[in-house]
């Protein structure tokens, strides 16, 4: 008997059902992931392909809105609509978690620019094709395709997240969602000119591409914003009071990513974020990015920090695999052109961030400019409450920052896992101790 | 509220049976309350038909997986515990390592304890999904069976959900 569970390795394969009920619990695009594992789990995934002779929206719409069965299905759904130009081949999948995925980047069409009205069936609960959908994820969406996706969205009642992806054509989208939805997500349309968003219990909003003009209305719960604009300026010509409404749309929020040269544009067009009629009151966690650091995006950040009186978390990041954004196009100033100050200015008009716990610098290069940024956060922060301050080397390499007067220099050890860098007013020193990677397993 | 039912001589209320369950891996023995056991469909059953004797044989479940189930058919038994208690327990119970877990997603199954199966399946789902898929091949023992240009076909089939993966 012993012998035979010796024998016995430890791994015990899992009959189907249960792997099955294993993968109806995982993200469904992580689920589809699995079928990569082996060709038995490809099976475990149920392969649908359905052709419909007609477009017949209504027999569509129960085929999709139908939540599946104990398994993720993954579909190929094909319509033959009038002639063959206009047949219509797509992607979908559907998850245990009410996930609901539509692909139609099969479809070669020409691209032609279309807007989007996507409105939630909220007010009228009798006459629809109830649907549990609690996800629905939209990649591609076109011209011929939009009514059908109007039509999906009408009947999603309850659904909490809504992500619109690469939609090449799109140029205005107007969302009326229900309490239900929390999460909006959008990424990657190039074309994009205006999103219109209405969701009064929206807690997440999240934008990556071209700078569009966003209206984000009554959303008052809005917990935390991603402001992604790594593509720069569309054909749209924005004036900075558009984005200083959305701005204050977000003030409530608590997290927020930004593209640092959205600040940047914005100080240059004469924005004083100390002085705006708004605060960040409840920011406590801020993200900055932009392909490299100079003294106006540096400057313009710091002027952003007099409106984040309550920031614990500054996260700073240099990439530079982003296009770097050219910031000196602006159409009309918002007060008086900005100057540029020199840095004694910029550091004595610095808030304090009496809260600031710990910040992370990526990309840090050791660049004048950086220096004096780190400078002007020790200067605003709370030397007691900031309890780290790491630069992180584009190699990946952390190191942790401290101050060292003049006058300890002396006392202060170094060699090739501590630098010592002279402070940008030379009146001090940046000790820079190497984090050591493995602490925990050296311990 | 709930007063100690163990010292409770009520007339009117049954003599408490228990049932003895034992693992026929290494001959552990439980003795359990007869309601908390009847939460295994399996179990109910045996007992329903009659073909359980006093002590009840549990094939193919350790003596520390067959543990960790009746600890969780104690707390759902327990009228008292709030939503949120049980919640807790059974992220207690299920905090262990994707061995075990897989053991006991299996005596779950056995035992057909639906409550158990979800959180056990759940946590699983939520250890393995962001796994590199050599890790979980050797949790599971998968053998990749496709040729590269198999494997290239997946992907290009469900290009959204390969985006950005390596």
């Amino acid at each position: 008997m012993e012998d035979i569970e010796s024998l016995d390795p430890k791994i015990t394969k899992l009959p189907s059902e249960i792997l099955q009920k294993i993968i109806s619990q995982i993200p469904l695009k992580e689920a589809v992931r699995t079928s990569i594992l082996s060709t038995s789990w490809k099976s475990l995934l149920a392969q649908i392909q359905v052709q419909f002779d007609d477009f017949d929206g209504k027999k569509i719409m129960g085929f999709l809105l139908k939540p599946c069965e104990s398994t993720p299905e993954i579909l190929k759904l094909s319509f033959h609509v009038d002639g063959r130009e206009n047949d219509l081949v797509f992607h979908a999948a559907k998850g245990g978690k009410k996930e609901l995925y539509l692909d139609f980047s099969l479809n070669k069409q020409k691209k032609s620019n279309f807007d989007l009205v996507l409105e939630s069936n909220y007010s009228n609960p009798r006459d629809f094709n109830f649907s549990s959908i609690k996800t629905l994820h939209l990649i591609s969406v076109n011209r011929l395709t939009k009514n059908l996706v109007s039509t999906l969205f009408f009947n999603c009642q309850v659904l909490g997240t809504l992500k619109l992806e690469k939609c090449v054509g799109l140029k205005n989208v107007s969302v009326k969602a229900s309490t239900f939805l929390t999460g909006f997500e959008m990424v990657d349309c190039p074309n994009l000119e205006s999103i219109t968003l209405s969701a009064p219990n929206l807690k997440s909003f999240a934008y990556r591409g071209v700078l569009p003009l966003i209206q984000i209305k009554g959303s008052l719960s809005l917990v935390d914003a991603v402001l992604d604009l790594r593509d720069g300026f569309g054909n749209k010509e924005f004036d900075c009071e558009d984005v200083m409404n959305l701005l204050e749309a977000f003030k409530e929020i608590e997290s927020l990513r930004i593209s640092g040269w959205l600040l940047e544009w914005m100080c240059a067009a004469g924005v004083m974020f100390g002085r705006l009629p708004f605060k960040f009151s409840k920011l406590e966690e801020l993200s900055w990015f932009d392909s490299l650091m100079n003294q106006t995006k540096r400057d313009s950040l710091a002027c952003f920090l007099n409106m984040t009186p309550s920031l614990e978390k500054l996260f700073i990041k240099i990439d530079q695999d982003l296009t770097p954004i050219n910031c000196s196009y602006c159409h009309q100033h918002y007060h008086e052109p900005h100057l540029w100050m020199d840095y004694e200015t910029v550091k004595s008009n610095a808030s304090q961030l009496h809260h600031l716990k710990m910040v992370e610098f990526k990309g840090f290069t050791s660049q004048e400019d950086e220096l004096v940024l780190l400078d002007l956060l020790l200067n605003s922060a709370t030397p007691c409450t900031l309890k780290s301050m790491v630069v992180i080397s584009p190699e990946e390499q952390p190191w942790q920052v401290s101050k060292i007067p003049r006058s300890q220099l002396k006392h202060t050890s170094y060699g090739k896992r501590r630098i010592v860098v002279s402070a940008p007013n030379k009146d001090y020193f940046f000790g820079l101790i190497q984090e050591n990677n493995c602490a925990i397993q050296c311990l | 509220m709930a007063s100690a039912p163990e010292n409770e001589k009520n007339a009117s209320a049954p003599e408490k049976k228990t049932l003895t369950l034992k693992s026929m891996i290494n001959n552990e023995e439980f003795v359990v309350d007869e309601h908390v056991a009847l939460q295994s469909v399996t179990i109910k059953n045996m007992v329903d038909s009659d073909c359980a004797g006093d002590v009840i044989p549990v094939p193919t479940i350790s003596g520390e997986i067959l543990a960790l189930v009746i600890e969780y058919c104690k707390n759902h038994a327990n009228p008292s515990a709030s939503e949120d208690d049980l919640k807790k327990a059974d992220a207690g119970i299920v905090a262990k390592d994707i061995y075990t877990l897989i053991d006991l997603v299996l005596a779950a199954n056995f035992l057909d304890i639906k409550g158990l199966l979800e959180v056990t399946s759940q946590k699983i789902a939520d250890s393995i999904k962001d796994l590199p898929h050599q890790d979980v091949r050797e949790i599971f023992g998968v053998e990749n069976d496709y040729t590269p240009e198999e494997e290239a076909a997946v992907r290009a089939e469900h290009d959204w959900a390969f985006e950005g993966f390596p």
